[in-house]
């Protein structure tokens, strides 16, 4: 596997998606920074509080849920689509060397490009943020959530990548998954969100206004019903994304464990169907 | 006879379709065998099952000794390079880039001869251009290259010369000449262009129905497509005593017919045949190509 994971490496590094997708995260980053920065200039903080680097650290989470179905399309999907996994199994490296070193590749290289969004984020950041806004075991505890939901897409992405042999129809496959996922964990977003008591001014039928303070909301999750949302929301990793992108985290160490599990699964199950798959 | 590849009972089943019929078949070290067989007939799925492209549904192959079964296979396959259909290759990189890559994908300490290999295959001048600017010819040279990176001892070309111009055919030709003469390579070849295998192959393989239809050696196959004279008469015993007389070459095929390998002079064969008491019914002139007997091989019924 060592070679397949240098030739891969040595692939990677002359890679324009790798560096486009390096660029454009680092440029994601640049331009949160500015944006917070725009707001603290007017007056943001005055009335919301400051940023803080947790907010920084949080933001990039959206973008990063298609960073690696962007990229197992085009980099990982060129090897069917160029013939050249052939090679290397007709040179005798086994399927599984072949599965987890596209695997390794993927994870490099997704959480090489959520580097270069910390990169100006750290540099920048300190400047105008008031501090960490947690502990510092916190910030650790969210980032390196924020790496395995990362790693659980890279998992399932580098499964299409190699049980789909036809790169347009990978690409199509994967983007729509992410898509399809961050609906539906917006869905189950939204539904936790609902307030428990109605807040404020309600009309009724018949266009009397009423005090709808502390009325009871009818589509307030409760009970079993809330706890499988939540569960559902913390465990799909675009559901996650959004958890970490707007701050909504429960669970945050189950979410990792989650992705640590959605992660080796999708490798097994990979692994597995990638051993009896019929290659052209 | 020391074989490189053997298979036995190879079973190939799709969902819907079955590629391969419990083919058997032998690739003698050092031949250049020609797979021969139409379209569909089980070329390519022959071939991706020996790559470890795909795994046989039943029936097993021994690659270099090694059984498809056992856990080093993969030594083996070490020892093979292919070229499957098209060329595998990367076509962002140049030709060096794409040897350099295939290095390290096997695992060798440097490039040291990537400049003989793209030399070996004349893409030396190729430079720094990409491989999508290639010409198909380019590309498939290329492939071939590949293919020899880490010095294989057995390559397989699946219809190498599909699609190209007569140049491009002929370099292809020539090339595998080379290795297989120069390099002592062995070299398992498919195609459907037959005249072009005819140029090439020491060993036939006709395969149809995903099934071996007849094995044989060059040498076989010229002696049976050899230009010859079939006779039909009345009594082959007279006329072999009449044949001996001239001194030609013959073979009895049967009780009325038999083949006479040179040219002989009809006059003076009739008058002696009929001082024998034996008759001339028939004469025809054979002269059959590979095309021909490719044909009257398989001739589009089953072979059951």
């Amino acid at each position: 596997m060592t070679d397949l994971l240098r030739a891969g490496f040595s692939r990677l590094w002359r890679a324009p998606i790798f560096w486009l997708g390096i660029v454009f995260m680092g440029g994601y980053g640049v331009i949160v920074c500015w944006d917070v920065y725009e707001s603290m200039l007017g007056g943001y903080a005055d009335y919301f509080g400051g940023y803080t680097m947790y907010d920084l650290c949080r933001y990039h989470c959206i973008v990063t849920v298609f960073l690696p179905s962007v990229f197992c399309a085009l980099f990982l999907g060129t090897e069917y689509e160029h013939g050249t996994i052939r090679n290397k199994l007709i040179a005798g490296k086994s399927r599984p060397a072949v599965y987890l070193s596209s695997l390794v590749l993927s994870l490099a290289a997704c959480f090489l490009m959520i580097g270069a969004y910390f990169l100006p984020v750290c540099i920048i950041g300190p400047f105008f943020t008031e501090g960490l806004g947690v502990s510092p075991g916190t910030l650790a505890l969210i980032v390196i959530g924020e790496l395995l939901m990362a790693a659980a897409l890279c998992g399932l992405c580098t499964l299409g990548s190699m049980l789909i042999s036809r790169k347009a129809v990978l690409a199509v496959t994967l983007l729509l998954a992410v898509l399809a996922g961050l609906a539906v964990g917006g869905y189950f977003e939204g539904r936790l969100q609902e307030p428990e008591y109605y807040q404020g001014i309600m009309m009724t039928e018949e266009g009397e206004l009423v005090d709808a303070s502390d009325m009871e909301n009818p589509s307030y999750l409760r009970g079993g019903e809330r706890e499988a949302y939540q569960f559902a929301a913390d465990f799909l990793p675009t559901g996650q994304a959004l958890l970490y992108n707007f701050d909504m985290m429960v669970h945050p160490w189950a979410m990792c464990l989650y992705s640590l599990l959605i992660l080796a699964a999708s490798t097994a199950g990979g692994l597995i169907a990638f051993r009896r798959k019929d290659l052209k | 006879m020391e074989y490189v590849l053997q298979a036995v009972g190879l079973t190939k089943r799709y969902r819907r379709s079955s590629a391969l019929n419990g083919l058997t078949m032998g690739v003698p070290r050092g031949a250049i065998y020609g797979l021969v067989g139409r379209n569909g007939a089980g070329k390519t799925t022959l071939i991706r099952l020996i790559c470890g492209l795909q795994t046989p549904t039943s029936g097993t192959y021994t690659l270099y000794g090694r059984k498809n079964t056992d856990r080093d296979i993969d030594r083996s396959r070490r020892r093979m390079g292919a070229v499957v259909e098209t060329p595998s290759i990367y076509l962002d990189m140049s030709a060096e880039d794409n040897l350099k890559q295939q290095y390290r994908v096997l695992g060798l300490p440097s490039f040291e001869g990537i400049g003989e290999l793209l030399e070996l295959v004349g893409l030396e001048s190729a430079g720094k251009k990409k491989a999508r600017h290639f010409s198909l010819g380019m590309k498939q040279r290329l492939g071939i290259a590949v293919a020899l990176a880490g010095d294989p001892d057995f390559l397989v070309l699946d219809e190498p010369v599909n699609g190209l111009d007569p140049q491009g055919i002929i370099e292809i030709r020539e090339l595998i000449l080379r290795l297989n003469r120069e390099r002592q390579i062995t070299v398992l070849i498919s195609s459907h262009i037959l005249d072009e295998l005819s140029r090439l192959a020491t060993h036939y393989g006709f395969i149809d129905g995903g099934r071996m239809v007849k094995e044989l050696s060059a040498a076989d196959l010229e002696a049976a497509c050899r230009k010859c004279v079939r006779l039909t008469v009345t009594d082959t015993a007279a006329l072999a005593r009449v044949l001996d007389g001239m001194g030609a070459e013959y073979k009895i095929l049967d009780g009325e017919t038999a083949d006479v390998y040179q040219k002989i002079p009809v006059s003076r064969l009739t008058a002696a045949l009929q001082a024998e008491g034996c008759e001339l019914i028939d004469l025809q002139e054979r002269d059959e190509s590979l095309e021909s007997y490719f044909v009257s091989l398989v001739g589009g019924g089953r072979h059951d």
